[in-house]
């Protein structure tokens, strides 16, 4: 089984759309100083009293987080799980792993392990390298608050791999799949900030998986493990239910 | 016996038998409410977030800022329903083996992807209608939030942004015949979307940018709502000119998947 997961991330790393996606990434580490070299006033005064903090890395994080990862978290995902086990189904190659010693369930969470490791990859490869390159760019960029903070927005993109890989098996067929996915990502994200808008939402905000991901924006400033490690483990316990819940599904495809 | 053929039309009549409907029907009541969701959660934010968007984005007033936030609720869900029903016509009847099948009919590859795609289109273009329309009831019966905007110019400006769905939509079949992987497909059309929305983001962030490239205003989302008095007319009258672009558009796609050797 560790071995064919081990294959399965390699696969699903070299594949073109995983060039393609990190490319998009790496574009956005470049273009976003581009875009926050000067910041309107307005902007400033509004970021700062959301986050209660007028250090510009709190600009920067925010813009970081809502314009481009939260972004990129609706989207990726999807492409990167939207081909579990349907793909296999659509090319007719499911009754030939039928045949061999594996469940269709336990296939699913190998397939979904590795899109997750995937987008685990995709952050480690853009992020780490970000660092060097918004340290001369950012005007007080702080290497390790940028990389607790996007540790655990990593853990909201997995959740998102997962959640898409087991709406496509709940649909059960790939166009359709992958646009309630999106939808469904795409409402999640959208609310994803509120409760920093309206202080009177952040309790029930919690319940959105994706705010998690967001904790960090609003402790910047005395950010520990204390603030990570709650929204990190109920995050990965969101992603194991949600990968469960793909794979009791999945058994029920007609192969 | 030879079976007799069918002309362009014919060939679009029985594939808009077969379109799948429920999917865009779906998004029709997915646009409905998203309006809806929109006009009831605004009104709740504080003035802050409010004054945000107005200043950022250079509106008049609330019903603009209501107006804003309605678009993205046209375009999303236009822009996607069109782009997975656009991945069936060539990517994954490529990649499931069907496209050599589906080409050894008696009719020639860009008739066949157009007629595969027309019916897509066509429901992608009536997601949109709906979608605006909601947006312009909406704005109709919120009279209060201000005058800046009309249901008319909201109308207009739906249909154009449907209207950019259409072309851009129609357009990648240009790139998805030539593609193999459907997930790649998808990853170019998410760029494009994103692409096309990137001028409103900057317009947020680097109003400055556009202080030297004034041009570059016609970009940004924000510009339909400035121009409330012409998008009435130029909106109806942008899908109109879409509709047979999308058409020539996908017919190309055609063309050009009949003389490469990707099949």
């Amino acid at each position: 089984m560790t071995r064919l997961q081990w294959l399965d991330y390699r696969a699903a790393l070299g594949e073109r759309k995983t060039y393609v996606a990190a490319a998009l990434m790496i574009y956005a580490v470049l273009a976003v100083p581009l875009l926050l070299a000067e910041p309107p006033p307005h902007v400033r005064e509004v970021i700062a009293a959301w986050l209660a903090d007028e250090d510009p890395f709190a600009l920067f994080m925010f813009v970081w987080i809502d314009l481009v990862m939260n972004k990129v978290i609706a989207f990726v995902p999807v492409i990167l799980a939207s081909g579990v086990v349907l793909r296999e189904r659509d090319t007719r190659v499911l009754g030939l792993l039928a045949a061999k010693p594996l469940t269709l369930g336990r296939y699913f969470v190998i397939r979904t392990v590795s899109a997750c490791a995937v987008m685990l990859t995709l952050y480690a490869v853009t992020q780490v390298p970000a660092v060097a390159w918004f340290h001369g760019q950012i005007a007080g960029f702080r290497a390790g608050t940028f990389l607790a903070a996007m540790g655990l927005h990593a853990c909201a993109a997995v959740f998102a791999t997962a959640f898409a890989a087991t709406v496509m098996v709940a649909v059960g067929r790939r166009g359709a799949g992958a646009l309630v996915a999106w939808m469904l990502l795409g409402v999640m994200v959208g609310l994803a900030l509120v409760g920093f808008y309206q202080p009177d939402w952040y309790a029930l905000t919690l319940a959105n998986p994706l705010t998690l991901g967001t904790l960090a924006m609003g402790n910047l400033q005395q950010l520990s493990p204390a603030v990570l490690l709650p929204p990190m483990l109920a995050l990965l316990a969101w992603t194991a239910v949600t990968i469960a819940a793909g794979a009791r599904l999945v058994r029920k495809m007609e192969v | 016996m030879v079976a007799s053929t069918l002309d362009f039309c014919g060939h679009v009549r029985r594939e808009w038998q077969f379109a799948p409907r429920r999917g865009p029907l779906i998004m029709m009541l997915v646009g409905i409410g998203g309006v809806v969701f929109t006009h009831q959660l605004l009104p709740l934010l504080p003035e802050r977030a409010i004054g945000f968007m107005r200043a950022g984005f250079a509106l008049e007033d609330m019903a603009a800022v209501l107006a804003l936030n309605d678009l993205m609720a046209v375009y999303f869900p236009t822009f996607f329903v069109g782009l997975a029903g656009s991945l069936g016509v060539v990517l994954l009847a490529r990649e499931e083996h069907r496209l050599e099948l589906l080409l050894a009919k008696p009719v020639r590859a860009a008739a066949l992807v157009a007629a595969r795609a027309t019916p897509v289109l066509g429901w992608t273009a009536a997601v949109g209608v709906v979608s605006s329309a909601a947006m312009a009831a909406a704005i109709a019966s919120d009279s209060e939030a201000g005058s800046s905007v009309t249901p008319a110019g909201t109308f207009g400006s739906g249909l154009f942004l449907t209207a950019v769905v259409v072309v851009l939509l129609a357009a990648l079949q240009l790139v998805f015949v030539k593609i193999r992987d459907p997930f790649a497909g998808l990853l170019v059309a998410c760029a494009a979307w994103f692409g096309t929305s990137m001028p409103t983001a900057v317009l947020l962030y680097r109003p400055d940018a556009f202080a030297r490239h004034p041009l570059a205003l016609s970009l940004v989302m924000p510009n339909l709502l400035w121009h409330d008095a012409t998008m009435a007319w130029l909106g109806p009258l942008s899908l109109l000119i879409a509709l047979p672009l999308a058409v020539a558009l996908v017919l190309a796609a055609g063309a050009w998947l009949e003389r490469s050797d990707a099949l």
